[in-house]
């Protein structure tokens, strides 16, 4: 009986708190890492190799990692890894990821067929 | 023992109450988000195009700081967003550099060429920043505005108005780009934690999206509405309706310290010195809140309170420290929506008043209050 008190108790704290608290934490969707940093570097100092390399190599990380946990990739991540592929000069493996991007995210079809056309002079 | 425990359920009771206790002055109002933007959840895009935001602050790089952390913002609510680099790479690649002409782009021509359901455009007018080696803090201000690419019309609507302050931290990413680069990208990363904080506070209160296991079930979440946060002053009141007028006290238009009122011709230019400002509230990092209506109205000096947003070719006034639905402005206060009047290019019509009321009257100081003209009330469901 006391128990069943007490946990009627703890129970009412409980949703009290809850009443009052802002915003439960969701977990997030997706792998980021250091994307934020890597990529806001990027945009605005991109024209340099070291900071075009760790984008790269953030991307490519962020891609592995989330692939080997079976969790999809954010939204725009793989074409991105395209074109830091293409502007590493290695084309064909650029065309795959931008490929993949569509895949994933069917809504990004019309523009990525868009840029391998332009990149590419051909359609996908 | 049982002693111990019953007190700290006890304490644990007191604590839940006075945990998000408000100030006697400081009712806020909830809104549903489906109250809040009524038009959203019709069209309810799946994919959202950034557009590069149009900077009037003299920080060159705020515009970029705060459109490249958004990406993450949005997608972690479940929308596809277009890939911003590749985006910025078309868009050189046609010969548009700038923010202004890419925004003067027809929605319709966008539309086209990336099949985007919806267009956010994003208005930065202050981006005030304080860089020191043991803590910077940046000062946001920016009005944000989210287009259905189909009908054209605008879903959803917003304004930021957050300070952020971070501390030297142990970050990682700090450490390494130090060791890379230089100091003009050190201080940059500590600006991608502020920017990432103050889009955050952008979307958090923002519609599902369709990658999210909760897509479309959010109508009913609410979105707190803070007024005044200030402890009760004499002569500072929330807005009330009185009549077919909502009336507004001083601090609510004018700063203590502006040298002319919001309304009338624009204050003198200068950067905003909030940290100085004792009206001021500082707001922890991570803490940086979704203002709607009145306390960002204490900060002065902001050179142009008015912007332009065009719709379907037309050209609409605004007023940074309004909501706005379907071009018309409004206040949330006391559990409604108020729509109130403009002229016919859109500008707030208000006008002043002596205050006789001796409570409300300030002791110091002109006692002046402000009122406007309502148009309609559209009532809210959600209570606290």
């Amino acid at each position: 009986m006391i128990k069943n008190m007490y946990f009627i108790g703890i129970v009412f704290v409980m949703i009290m708190s809850n009443g009052c608290a802002q915003k439960t934490i969701k977990p997030p969707l997706y792998l980021w890492d250091n994307y934020q940093y890597t990529s806001s570097a990027y945009g605005m100092y991109g024209e340099k190799k070291e900071i075009l390399d760790r984008h790269t190599q953030e991307v490519k990380k962020i891609i592995e990692q989330s692939e080997s946990k079976n969790q999809r990739v954010a939204p725009g991540i793989y074409a991105e890894y395209g074109q830091l592929l293409y502007e590493n000069n290695k084309k064909e493996e650029a065309k795959q990821y931008l490929l993949l991007e569509k895949s994933t995210y069917p809504e990004s079809a019309h523009f990525i067929d868009l840029i391998i056309m332009r990149l590419y002079g051909e359609k996908s | 023992m049982k002693k111990n425990i019953h007190a700290i359920l006890i304490l644990c009771f007191f604590s839940s109450l006075f945990g998000c206790a408000l100030s006697p002055n400081q009712a806020p109002t909830l809104i549903s988000k489906i109250e809040y933007a009524p038009g959203f959840y019709d069209k309810h895009p799946k994919s959202i195009l950034v557009l590069p935001a149009i900077n009037t602050t003299s920080a060159a790089d705020a515009a970029d700081q705060f459109r490249y952390t958004i990406t993450k913002s949005l997608a972690e609510q479940g929308y596809y967003v277009f890939p911003i680099h590749l985006v910025d790479s078309f868009f050189k690649s046609e010969n548009l550099p700038d923010a202004e002409l890419i925004s003067n782009i027809p929605v319709k021509k966008l539309k086209e060429i990336f099949q985007a359901d919806a267009i956010l455009f994003i208005n930065i007018f202050n981006w005030d920043t304080d860089y020191e080696i043991a803590s910077s803090s940046v000062d946001v201000g920016l009005s944000y505005s989210l287009i259905d690419a189909n009908s054209e019309e605008e879903i959803w609507q917003g304004n930021i108005f957050s300070n952020s302050s971070l501390n030297a931290s142990s970050n990682d990413a700090i450490i390494f780009l130090v060791s890379l680069i230089d100091v003009a990208v050190n201080s940059a990363v500590k600006y991608t934690d502020l920017a990432t904080e103050a889009n955050t506070v952008a979307a958090n209160n923002f519609p599902y999206g369709v990658y999210r296991s909760d897509y479309h079930k959010d109508q009913n979440e609410t979105i707190v509405i803070s007024e005044s946060t200030k402890p009760f002053v004499r002569g500072v009141y929330n807005p009330k309706i009185v009549g077919n007028q909502i009336r507004v006290s001083k601090s609510f238009v004018e700063d203590m310290s502006a040298t002319s009122d919001m309304f009338g011709p624009p204050a003198p230019t200068g950067s905003l010195k909030l940290m100085a400002n004792n009206n001021f509230v500082s707001l922890p990092y991570s803490k940086a809140h979704h203002v709607v209506n009145s306390d960002y109205l204490k900060h002065s000096d902001f050179n142009d309170y008015y912007y332009y947003r065009t719709e379907n070719g037309k050209k609409y006034l605004r007023h940074r420290f309004f909501l706005y639905e379907e071009n018309k402005p409004f206040f949330i206060t006391e559990n409604k929506k108020v729509f109130i009047h403009t002229d016919d290019m859109g500008k707030i019509l208000y006008s002043k008043h002596e205050v006789t009321d001796f409570w409300t009257r300030p002791l110091i100081g002109e006692p002046i209050d402000y009122s406007f003209e309502i148009d309609r009330i559209v009532n809210l469901s959600s209570k606290l």
